[in-house]
């Protein structure tokens, strides 16, 4: 009986060691977890702005009402940063109701066929030389093309909301060729090949 | 600039090839006119040669205006270069038995799947998709039987060519109303092509040498015009009547088959039946007009 309860004592023992590993393990990725924080678009505070030359004259400029997007950012290695954007195609507005059904259509975005654009980083880095600016390389899909870019990404800000949620704020102004993505409509005439985008963003810690 | 090499590439060329190979057709085999029943073996070649007219034509117009093709398409637009070579195919061996109808199930069934893969994912529920796709495929097989059926029921030989290069023009002109210009681009093509072939029939028709359209041209057509009416009510704006108005245009060939008309003589039987069919495509022409407000205080852009 006594060597039954010894035996039992020492597995309680063995038990109660291994369970306080879990717990230590399990604080520690915790830990790890913390050192990157993710934030989610607050479209409120955020644009998506986009400019084309019209007929090789004046500027037009546009931009999406509807955007959803995460940003993760890891201070201490910013190469495990992330962005991940979606941009719903039909939000399109130059206000301008007959531009934008055309912009909708299968000349331009065929917003039917393709509901989003979508953005994904798959390299994050500081920019050599400047301060508070990302070099963010990433996969743009437009059209069903998939093609990557490297984009300028400035810190904009950081601080406190009212609730004291963390918020962090970025801007990226970059320039594509439409006709990259398939987007071939009225390039050498109306519309201009290349578009710059403007992105302003403020994102709350989520 | 832009605009006239457009208009080269996307109306003059098509034309001036199209044209090009009917003309061959007929030095190659000028009986192969004489009847509406150059199905025969014999007269196979020559049969394809004029649907092929109609093909290759668009497929130049095509990669005028879009370049080459991707593989596998993106877009909805990029199939049409790939549904014009399919007609090409199928055309070619229409003549041979059972083909045809093993064929016309296959790619009716198969064209809505492959060009609104799109709305299949992002728009329609399982359920939804399953009846969208038996509609559509039922629909292309009857629209296809039209087709066919109206390069016989037409009594003149240059009433073929005319009558679907007016349908072809009213698809152009409701596309362009419809929001996309681009589409209505490729509706352009056709148009061109069509009116290269009713003008050269008409010549032909002067040393009496009777012009009809082969019934091997009925995939072609039908794939084009489905091909151009699927993305342009799905992907733009094209009132949902005025598309029905468009596929059921054709059956109103038939109408010359009716004794009273047929009574009336070629001539009238003729004019008849071109009214019959222009009908439909008017109002689908007036209802599209309406819906683009066209006629409303929109300052356009």
């Amino acid at each position: 009986m006594k060597t039954d309860s010894g035996h039992n004592r020492q597995i309680s023992y063995i038990g109660g060691l291994i369970l306080a590993l879990l717990i230590i393990g399990f604080a520690g990725s915790l830990q790890l977890a913390d050192a990157a924080d993710t934030y989610e678009i607050d479209t409120a505070h955020s644009m998506i702005l986009f400019r084309a030359k019209h007929n090789g004259i004046s500027y037009n400029y546009g931009r999406f009402n509807e955007f959803t997007g995460k940003i993760t950012m890891d201070e201490t290695d910013i190469s495990k940063s992330m962005v991940e954007f979606e941009v719903k195609t039909a939000s399109v507005d130059t206000a301008n109701d007959k531009r934008d059904q055309h912009l909708r259509s299968p000349d331009f975005f065929s917003a039917k066929q393709f509901p989003v654009i979508t953005f994904n980083s798959t390299k994050v880095s500081m920019k050599e030389g400047a301060e508070d600016v990302l070099e963010v390389t990433g996969d743009l899909e437009l059209l069903g093309v998939k093609k990557s870019i490297t984009v300028d990404v400035e810190i904009t800000g950081k601080g406190q909301g009212r609730q004291g949620e963390s918020l962090i704020g970025f801007e990226s102004i970059f320039t594509i060729n439409r006709s990259e993505f398939g987007m071939t409509y009225g390039v050498g005439g109306p519309v201009s090949d290349d578009i710059r985008l403007i992105v302003t963003i403020e994102a709350k810690q989520g | 600039m832009l605009l006239i090499k457009q208009l080269f590439l996307g109306l003059l060329l098509p034309a001036l090839v199209g044209g090009g190979i009917l003309v061959i057709a007929r030095s190659l085999s000028p009986k192969a006119y004489a009847t509406v029943r150059y199905e025969k073996e014999e007269n196979g070649f020559t049969a394809w040669l004029i649907a092929a007219a109609l093909g290759v034509g668009y497929i130049v117009g095509y990669l005028g205006l879009e370049g080459l093709p991707t593989f596998p398409p993106r877009q909805g637009i990029h199939w049409f270069c790939y549904l014009a070579i399919i007609g090409l195919i199928v055309a070619r061996f229409w003549h041979v038995a059972l083909w045809g109808p093993i064929a016309q199930i296959a790619i009716s069934i198969m064209t809505p799947r492959l060009l609104l893969t799109s709305t299949f994912k992002h728009t329609w529920g399982p359920i939804e998709g399953i009846i969208w796709w038996v509609c559509l495929t039922v629909a292309i097989f009857i629209f296809w039987h039209f087709i066919e059926q109206s390069f016989s029921a037409l009594p003149s030989g240059a009433s073929g060519p005319f009558v679907y290069f007016g349908l072809s023009g009213g698809t152009a002109l409701i596309l362009a109303l419809s929001g996309s210009l681009r589409l209505a681009q490729h509706g352009g093509i056709l148009v061109a092509l069509l009116a290269a072939s009713w003008i050269i029939t008409l010549v032909l028709q002067r040393d009496r040498k009777r012009f009809v359209f082969p019934r091997g041209a009925s995939p072609i057509l039908t794939l084009l015009l489905i091909g151009i009416w699927m993305n342009g009510y799905f992907f733009a704006e094209v009132p949902a009547m005025s598309a029905i108005l468009l596929v059921i245009s054709p059956l109103l060939t038939q109408v010359g088959r009716i004794e009273a008309i047929q009574e009336l003589g070629v001539r009238r039987s003729t004019l008849v039946q071109i009214a019959a069919i222009a009908l439909p495509v008017v109002i689908a022409i007036g209802i599209a007009v309406i819906r683009s407000g066209f006629f409303g205080d929109n300052s356009g852009y």
